[in-house]
């Protein structure tokens, strides 16, 4: 009974985490691969289609029966390579599906409280989130740049874009847009984040809190999250621009394995940084006889 | 400086996020009390240098907050960028590269004198001020910066003869506002800089482990190194803000303004409000 309950609440947890159980489910996805075919990587799938090994060969005498099997042969092998090429496709909308959820937490009922969760999620170490993180997740921007930087580095992705000169411009241009739709997420944040001391009502000295107060934080809680929720969209909308509308179906795999990995590595070493490094400590007695004498540089500079 | 600081005392450390508390709590219960008291007394009987005395305490106050920001920023800059051990969940929101973003600074001064502008048009102006200062404001303007820093003791001798301290805001007013144009001009051109070295130091990360240059690690070294530049820029940025601000005002404007900004750091960490805050369950979406 208790067991059955445990392994119930495990199952609860696996699903309500489906960002942490990616690398898992990648695994699990490239076994049964291997299981299902030896012809599936994505480079024979080509070359079957143009040279079939069994064809006929110019001034070869070969019987009607011969050719009929041979047509069944080649019948047999399409059909199998339409399956794996669709079961193909399923996996990469599952993937990309894992992606959406996880991008589209916020439109979730979101409790004040929620909304630095989704800023600095905690499952997520702090310098994961130094490394990647912008409003909660990555960047819409980087998700191209690193598109745009795989294909630089990988001549099989690049060799196979059809116009890869063409692509890559349209990229940079995406890449430029997109920057500018952070800048302006930025500035609405930034003028959250600068006007803050004048909308929550603490500056006049009561001693109790009372319902104004926090009606004025979650007010401006709320906007926060309409800018998160607006970040998320770009992010999926960047996603799915590369795996849906740039990439071929090959390429687009190829692309979220990366994606992916790069995630799992970043998470992995940002723990064992972070274990490592133990909680941010201060000197306990830090000279405070050296406190203020380099103030006034900066700004000076400019003023 | 650090360096030599650190190796003065090898052994000793505290974790930041008790800094932070033991820090919070000396503001909230010794240094705003006491400037409160000096505050109240100020205008009637006690002596004004007293006050002085304690925006100059408070002052420092903050200015070793940012110094401990820098070293624990230099020692770890994510959990100083990220701060979910030592800041709650309703202030996380509000912080900008770790802290609070420096134009909250001008813009709690700046919604003093506007305040105080409302009031200021319903009433007879203040000719012979008025003109003073702008004459003074002309003379200086050319001159060296420290020269522009008014003399503490002096404006309180000023001050005590003829201005309350409730109305601070009037004195000076266009010395003041023009000299926060300044340091606004400045923090529009550093702000966004600051930013687009954040974005591009991500985007480098990227770019590099995307493809296959460095390791993750290495990237994410270097990554780090310029993250911490960033961070302790930006700390001066805002102990520099609030040092111009606090020189550039006159004792009992530096009081009122030091006093705003140590309210709302005290206030958004309230226990019980932070309590309902949590237990809040309405959605907010």
């Amino acid at each position: 009974m208790t067991e059955k309950k445990q392994k119930d609440s495990k199952k609860a947890s696996s699903q309500s985490k489906p960002c942490l159980s990616n690398q898992d489910c990648r695994g699990k996805a490239v076994l049964d691969d291997e299981d299902e075919s030896e012809n599936f990587p994505t480079e024979q799938i080509r070359c079957l289609t143009l040279h079939q090994q069994n064809s006929p060969k110019l001034g070869e005498s070969f019987s009607w029966k011969r050719y009929k099997l041979w047509k069944q042969d080649k019948y047999h092998r399409s059909a199998r390579l339409e399956r794996q090429l669709k079961s193909l496709e399923d996996r990469i909308d599952k993937q990309l599906k894992r992606f959406q959820a996880q991008y589209s937490r916020a439109m979730n009922p979101t409790r004040p409280k929620d909304v630095a969760e989704l800023l600095m999620p905690r499952s997520s170490p702090p310098l994961e989130l130094a490394t990647l993180s912008w409003l909660g997740d990555w960047r819409p921007s980087s998700i191209l740049g690193l598109f745009s930087s795989l294909i630089r580095s990988s001549p099989t992705l690049a060799s196979s874009l059809s116009h890869a000169g063409a692509t890559q411009k349209a990229i940079s241009q995406l890449i430029h847009d997109l920057r500018i739709e952070e800048a302006v997420i930025d500035e609405e944040m930034m003028e959250i984040q600068a006007n803050c001391i004048l909308r929550i009502p603490f500056s006049i000295a009561n001693e109790k809190p009372n319902g104004s107060t926090l009606d004025q934080v979650n007010s401006e809680l709320k906007k926060v999250h309409r800018l998160i929720v607006k970040a998320q969209n770009f992010r999926t909308n960047a996603l799915e621009t590369v795996v849906k509308k740039i990439l071929c179906q090959s390429d687009a795999a190829e692309f979220l394995v990366a994606f992916d990995g790069i995630q799992e590595t970043v998470h992995q070493f940002s723990r064992d940084y972070k274990m490592r490094k133990g909680p941010v400590s201060v000197p306990l007695i830090s000279g405070s006889e050296i406190v203020g004498v380099d103030s006034g540089y900066s700004l000076g500079k400019f003023l | 400086m650090i360096k030599s600081l650190s190796r003065k005392k090898p052994t000793g450390r505290r974790r930041f996020r008790d800094y932070y508390a033991i820090w919070i709590e000396t503001l909230k219960t010794i240094h705003l009390p006491i400037l409160r008291h000096h505050m109240s007394c100020a205008t009637s009987t006690s002596s004004p240098n007293l006050l002085s005395a304690h925006v100059e305490i408070l002052h420092h106050h903050f200015k070793s907050y940012y110094h401990n920001l820098d070293l624990a920023a230099s020692t770890d800059v994510s959990q100083i960028l990220f701060p979910v051990e030592h800041r709650n969940a309703m202030e996380l929101p509000f912080l900008w590269l770790g802290d609070l973003h420096p134009y909250l600074f001008t813009n709690l001064l700046r919604s003093y004198l506007l305040q105080h502008d409302d009031s200021f048009s319903l009433q007879e102006p203040e000719n012979e001020d008025e003109e003073y200062d702008y004459q003074e404001h002309q003379e200086q303007e050319i001159e060296e910066e420290d020269e522009e820093e008014i003399e503490v003791g002096e404006s309180c001798e000023f001050l005590k003869k003829q201005w309350p301290l409730m109305n601070a805001w009037k004195i000076q007013s266009r010395k003041l506002t023009t000299r926060i144009d300044q340091i606004e001009r400045g923090l529009r051109l550093m702000v966004p800089a600051l930013m687009n070295r954040a974005r591009r130091a991500q985007a480098g990360f990227v770019q590099k482990v995307g493809s296959g240059e460095v390791s993750a690690a290495v990237a994410a070294a270097e990554m780090e190194e310029e993250m911490v530049g960033i961070v302790m820029d930006a700390n001066r940025l805002r102990k520099d803000v609030i040092s111009e601000i606090v020189s550039v005002t006159t004792v009992y404007q530096a009081a009122l303004f030091l006093e705003g900004l140590a309210q709302f750091l005290v206030g958004i960490r309230d226990g019980k409000l932070l309590q309902e805050f949590r237990s809040c369950k309405s959605p907010i979406n």
